[in-house]
């Protein structure tokens, strides 16, 4: 099958459709300020950086000690 | 020289795994890769919390590391009673007022300006409409900072679905019932806010 060239109409008009088919891509509807919220909180992550300097801050730092309320009322462990 | 991630945290980023039972882990004291995992599971919305009270990516990366470094140092205080993430939230919404008083650089809007929201066109329950989705980010700050403290709390707290309606009162000092109340105009102020940033 003979593929015939496009026109620089054509060309145009494909590249705008093209256009428009990205821009619906990258566009979002939310129904609620909640949900838009929740999707950006779930696009945005945790720098790696802070888990590593936790890591540094909390390692000389004696294990965490038992309730007062549970030495209080003598419950085990 | 840091240790490596995975010495503190055990659970993958974005584990949908359930809360240790606190009562559980305290009986014998919590064990640093049992605290890595509360970290796991609560750090993204700490940081997120953080991030858009406080605007600054590298402000809220400090406030999330000194949040757990304060909860890990508290942890002979927490008795159960509330759950993980209700009790690092306290943590670290007392901690971002503090240093929005410290810093003193934020151009806080009064409540005064719910005049202004009322009798603005946008109803709060219409869609708002992102076309650049990469610039979501950005636009939602900037409708944020807009807000009062009390509203951009609200919302974010609410926006949690591990959240009820109970606890954010709890988180934010009131009842349920005025918690409800003032989302609807949080949600207008917002709407309104956010359309500008267009």
């Amino acid at each position: 099958m003979k593929h015939e060239k496009l026109t620089p109409q054509e060309q145009e008009q494909l590249a705008a459709a093209m256009r428009e088919q990205g821009a619906q891509q990258t566009s979002i509807e939310f129904t609620s300020v909640e949900d838009m919220l929740r999707h950006d909180a779930l696009h945005t992550p945790v720098p790696p950086a802070v888990a590593a300097r936790l890591a540094q801050s909390i390692g000389p730092l004696p294990p965490p000690a038992r309730s007062w309320w549970r030495r209080l009322f003598g419950r085990s462990g | 020289m840091s240790k490596p991630q995975a010495e503190l945290g055990t659970a993958p980023t974005g584990t949908t795994r359930s809360d240790p039972a606190p009562s559980e882990t305290l009986r014998s004291g919590l064990a640093p890769s049992e605290f890595g995992e509360i970290y796991d599971q609560h750090s993204k919305a700490i940081f997120y919390l953080a991030l858009r009270l406080l605007g600054d990516p590298q402000k809220a990366e400090d406030a999330t590391h000194d949040v757990f470094l304060k909860a890990f140092r508290k942890l002979d205080q927490f008795r159960g009673e509330a759950s993980w993430r209700t009790w690092l939230y306290r943590i670290a919404i007392n901690h971002c007022r503090n240093l929005q008083q410290t810093w003193n650089e934020r151009h806080m809007v009064t409540n005064a300006d719910d005049a202004v929201w009322e009798t603005a066109a946008a109803p709060a329950d219409s869609p708002l409409r992102v076309l650049e989705i990469k610039e979501l980010g950005q636009r939602i700050q900037k409708a944020m900072d807009g807000l009062p403290e009390e509203y951009r709390l609200l919302l974010l707290l609410v926006a949690d679905e591990q959240l009820s309606y109970d606890e954010v009162g709890a988180l934010t000092s009131q009842s349920s019932d005025a918690v409800r109340g003032k989302l609807h105009r949080a949600r207008k102020a917002f709407t309104v806010l956010f359309k500008k940033t267009a």
